[in-house]
């Protein structure tokens, strides 16, 4: 399989360069002495296996990390782990793949069927997505070296106003619809291009982006892990699949007493208060909790409407986003102003002897998948903040202190904070078998 | 997330929490599957994929020394030298109009100096890219192209690319020349080597 | 109370300002820019030899004639015929146009023709045909008429020429000139001697041009910039050319890549690299520029010349698939 397609790619550029081909036919020097012409020598790529082993050591570190957090509760060795994760795979194997950027590798198989995905990417974007189904967001924990950067630099977290937390969560399913648009748009990779720590882990030189690493890193010693809970496209999935894991981080590890000694102890704000009484109401008649929550039913379809109608308004602004539109533009530009060549851009398009026709197809593309994309992305935007409301409307019904399974992060810092855990701790010290 | 008609069975509220839960739980875990397994079967590659650019494509336009995220670029003068007519006057090394063909600097293509010149025999010269030197700038391959045989060319090293997901300099190509090669074959050779695209070593 | 609300009003209006600076932050910064040239020590500069003064300029272009030839096809080979009209290689096809600049007839050859001319004499016109390592001669309404042998493997005719009693095919592979009879005999390889020497051409690409013009063989020798008038056996009668980037001389590797001979006895000669195609009288003198880089897309190497009555130059463009028409100017056409 492999082999065929390494094959039809080699046809693919042969084809591609038949003119220039000729050029490679030319008489051969005669050299009179024993000189022998070199041959071209070039390194060799790192082996495919790398990828897998990284696949491996990604599904192992997952494991291992729900194991820490969920079963051994040591948030020293949560530290370890994510130390370790954030050396392995931002600064050996320098950031990429990552699953964040995966969802885009994933979107453009799907949208362009020139390009294949490689299955190693595959698994990095499936392996985090199924191990919070399993355990919740302990991939975040740590073992995304993003998180773990960022966790290094929580000093002295400050609480976000619930209200506020609301809206700029909407943020990260913002970007992963406009990641997945502009994938499909064959606009770019934009996850990849705003990615803040990859530079760190390259050692790299973009300013702008060490820039923007050190605003989000600044910020994070208040606002723990900004990119995490308000940007990360893939954390909007992580935070939809954890609110339905099988398992979930406990703050408690036995029963919670409900003293409140965790309250704070949370960098993300993710400890859910036991909800009004025994019952799990907040005490409001059912009637009425029943008509807000028909009401935020039916506010779905009306806000993906809206949402819809509201897209379709960014379309333009959307393809202007486009590199070919506003070469397109520019090369109509200049052909009505008699300029040729005026820009840079246009006149490497000339020099680079592609046809207008071939633009112009790339950005009928472009505009088609536009067209409809812009209205998707913003019923996908109402969609979001529906059910975020619904969320508000549906009655909290844990009846102790819980972790939010959507926000928490299973970092592990509030184990200590729960005098159960004390009790735990002694009872594991003073018992016989850790003595051996 | 799914909603549903609350209250028929206000006892076992718990349990239907649970019931959701687990039924969201299958439903997403098949979504996830679904996308990521179609995906994968569009195309069906095993093998990992490496950026690389099509020298035929390539206008030689500066960008690959300047775009790329590591400084030098991981992009490197090569040189095909069985397309290489060994010239005295190579236009890959000299300047359009140096007339002295001595190697003094002023006289030399290359901003650091990067191509060595070593006399064959009478009239030929081989021409050697020192790839710790190069920078990517495709000066020299330029005035191989234009006016000799178009020996030199650039390729991306993958014993330094780190393979970008998007790589910077395919972004920024005005030529379009990258493509995405799979691993085992990651390089598109000019020359004898044409084709085979793959490592030697 | 009041104040709790407050706090959250401001709260929920501060992150709406956060929202919107962060789009449009990302806005910004996904917004195609005009992109900067490179720095000038990174970009390949021709230092201004690529100019050339307007004066200089003897040509006008007229409207040129498009070729119905594939995206891929070189267009290698052209010549004129004597009715006036003009036949022109491109891949494997052959296009004949009439005198009014028509097509009239295409037709395959089977393989690439990497080269044309006419055969001298025969009506209806007949052309011979050069492939990659052997010559066929076709009548111009595409009939093959025969098919010479190969020249071998190393082989790659790069041009010939025909005299009335000769044909010459450049051969660029193995950097001689094979001279054939008019029934296809081998009759000798000419290589260069000069000097008292064997020196031989020196060709370090594929371009190697022959004309007949004016009762004699005429070759560039790329590698030494010149353009050489040579006896059968191969001595040098005339050469000029020097090696320069000035307007008047020849750089880089190898040129002059084509020439064609007028009636009189000058020169038109194209260039690769500095894209020119310039006028030199019958002593090598430098005479003026038929059209300069500025006329052409840096792509293109090759420009097959012919030139007709009235020093009108016709050039065969790969890149735009057109035979492009030059003429005096100052002179009616
Ligand atoms: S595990 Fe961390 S994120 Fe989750 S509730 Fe505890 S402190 Fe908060
Ligand atoms: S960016 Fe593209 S055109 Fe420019 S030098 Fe690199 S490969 Fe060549
Ligand atoms: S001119 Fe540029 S591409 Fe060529 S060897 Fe020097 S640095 Fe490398
Ligand atoms: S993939 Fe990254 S490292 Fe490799 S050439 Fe492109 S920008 Fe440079």
């Amino acid at each position: 399989m492999k082999r065929r397609y390494a094959v039809t790619l080699l046809v693919l550029a042969l084809a591609a360069g038949g003119v220039a081909h000729a050029q490679d036919r030319f008489p051969r020097p005669e050299f009179k002495s024993d000189y022998a012409t070199p041959t071209l020598q070039v390194p060799n790529a790192p082996d495919s296996v790398y990828e897998f082993i990284d696949l491996g050591v990604l599904a192992a570190a997952v494991i291992a990390m729900s194991a820490i957090a969920l079963k051994l509760r040591s948030r020293n060795a949560i530290f370890v782990l994510s130390i370790a994760s954030l050396v392995y795979f931002g600064f050996i194997r320098r950031g990429c793949i990552c699953p964040i950027g995966a969802i885009q590798n994933v979107t453009l198989a799907l949208a362009d069927p020139t390009y294949a995905v490689p299955l190693s990417v595959v698994g990095f974007f499936l392996v985090p997505l199924a191990a919070t189904l399993f355990f919740g967001r302990t991939f975040c924990a740590g073992v995304c070296p993003l998180g773990a950067i960022q966790d290094l630099v929580v000093l002295k977290p400050i609480k976000i106003p619930k209200p506020a937390a609301a809206v700029l969560g909407v943020v990260p399913f913002l970007y992963l619809g406009l990641a997945v648009l502009f994938t499909a748009a064959g606009i770019g990779f934009v996850i990849c291009r705003f990615d803040p720590f990859v530079e760190i882990f390259r050692f790299g030189s973009r300013l702008e982006i060490l820039a923007y690493a050190g605003v989000l890193l600044g910020i994070g010693v208040f606002v723990a892990r900004p990119y995490c809970r308000f940007l990360c496209p893939y954390g909007a999935l992580l935070s939809v699949l954890s609110r339905f894991s099988r398992r979930h981080v406990t703050i408690s590890p036995t029963e919670c007493v409900e003293c409140r000694l965790c309250e704070d102890a949370c960098p993300v704000d993710a400890i859910l208060p036991p909800a009004g009484g025994a019952a799990g109401g907040t005490g409001e008649p059912r009637r009425a909790s029943v008509r807000r929550l028909t009401v935020s039913v039916l506010l779905i379809p009306l806000l993906m409407a809206a949402g819809a109608a509201g897209g379709k308004l960014l379309e333009g602004f959307f393809v202007r986003l486009s590199p070919d539109v506003a070469l397109q533009t520019a090369l109509a530009a200049e052909k009505a102003a008699g300029t040729a060549d005026a820009a840079e851009e246009t006149r490497l398009f000339r020099e680079s002897g592609e046809t207008e026709a071939a633009l112009a197809a790339r950005v009928d593309r472009t505009k088609a998948v536009l067209s409809i994309g812009s209205a998707l992305f913003g019923a996908f935007v109402g969609l979001v903040i529906a059910l975020k409301l619904l969320g508000l409307a549906v009655p909290p019904a844990n009846t102790s202190y819980v972790p939010d399974r959507a926000a928490c992060v299973s970092c592990g810092r509030c184990f200590r904070a729960c005098p159960q855990e004390h009790v735990r701790l002694r009872g594991r010290i003073n018992s016989p078998t850790s003595l051996e | 997330m799914k909603s549903k008609k609350p209250g028929k069975n206000p006892k076992k509220k718990m349990t239907r929490r649970e019931f959701l839960r687990v039924g969201a739980r299958a439903g997403l875990a098949l979504g996830a599957a679904g996308v990521a397994g179609g995906a994968f079967l569009r195309g069906r590659q095993t093998a990992d994929l490496r950026w690389q650019l099509d020298p035929d494509k390539c206008i030689q336009c500066g960008r690959c020394a300047t775009h790329c995220v590591l400084t030098p670029s991981a992009v490197k003068a090569v040189h095909a030298y069985d397309v290489c007519g060994y010239c005295e006057l190579c236009s890959g090394y000299f300047k359009p109009n140096a007339l002295l063909l001595d190697t003094a600097a002023e006289n030399r293509l290359c901003p650091v100096s990067a191509i060595k010149r070593t006399f064959v025999e009478d009239p030929y010269y081989q021409y050697t890219i020192d790839t710790d030197l190069c920078i990517g700038c495709g000066k020299c391959v330029k005035g191989c192209q234009s006016f000799g045989n178009g020996s030199l060319f650039l390729q991306a090293m993958h014993d330094r690319c780190v393979n970008c997901n998007e790589c910077a300099i395919a972004r920024a190509c005005p030529a379009r020349a990258w493509t995405r090669l799979p691993a085992s074959a990651p390089y598109m050779l000019k020359g004898k080597s044409r084709g085979s695209g793959d490592a030697k070593k | 109370m009041l104040k709790e609300n407050l706090v959250r009003i401001a709260a929920v209006l501060g992150a709406l300002a956060a929202l919107v600076a962060l789009v449009t932050a990302f806005g910004l910064a996904l917004a195609p820019r005009a992109q900067a040239k490179p720095e000038d020590y990174l970009a390949y500069s021709l230092e201004g030899l690529d100019q050339v003064p307007e004066d200089k300029i003897l040509y006008r272009e007229a409207e040129p004639v498009k070729v119905p030839a594939g995206a891929d096809d070189s267009l290698a080979g052209l010549c004129l015929l004597p009715d006036g009209g003009s036949a022109l290689s491109g891949g494997s096809s052959i296009f004949v146009f009439d005198r009014s600049r028509t097509l009239v007839r295409t037709f395959s050859v089977g393989a690439p023709a990497v080269a044309l001319c006419v055969k001298p004499g025969t009506t209806p016109p007949a052309l011979y045909v050069a492939m990659r390592d052997h010559l066929e001669i076709w009548s111009v309404d595409g009939r093959k008429l025969d098919e010479w042998t190969s020249l071998g493997e190393k082989a790659l005719i790069a041009s010939i020429a025909a005299s009335g009693s000769a044909v010459y095919a450049a051969d660029a592979g193995d950097k001689n000139i094979v001279q054939y009879d008019t029934g296809g005999r081998l009759i000798r390889f000419i290589t260069l001697k000069a000097d008292g020497g064997d020196s031989g051409f020196l060709i370090p690409g594929a371009y190697f041009d022959v004309a007949f013009g004016d009762g004699s063989l005429w070759a560039v020798d790329p590698g030494r910039h010149r353009v050489c008038k040579i006896s059968p056996d191969g001595e040098i009668l005339a050469a000029w050319g020097r090696t320069s980037a000035e307007l008047d001389g020849f750089c880089g590797c190898c040129n002059p890549v084509n020439i064609a001979l007028f009636p009189d006895g000058s020169f038109a000669v194209q260039e690769k690299g500095l894209l020119r195609i310039k006028l030199y009288d019958r002593t090598g003198a430098f005479q003026g520029v038929v059209a300069g880089p500025a006329s052409f897309h840096p792509s293109v190497k090759s420009l097959d010349l012919a030139v007709g009555s009235g020093g009108t130059v016709y050039a065969a463009d790969s890149h735009l698939k057109e035979v492009r028409i030059f003429t005096r100017k100052g002179a009616g056409r």
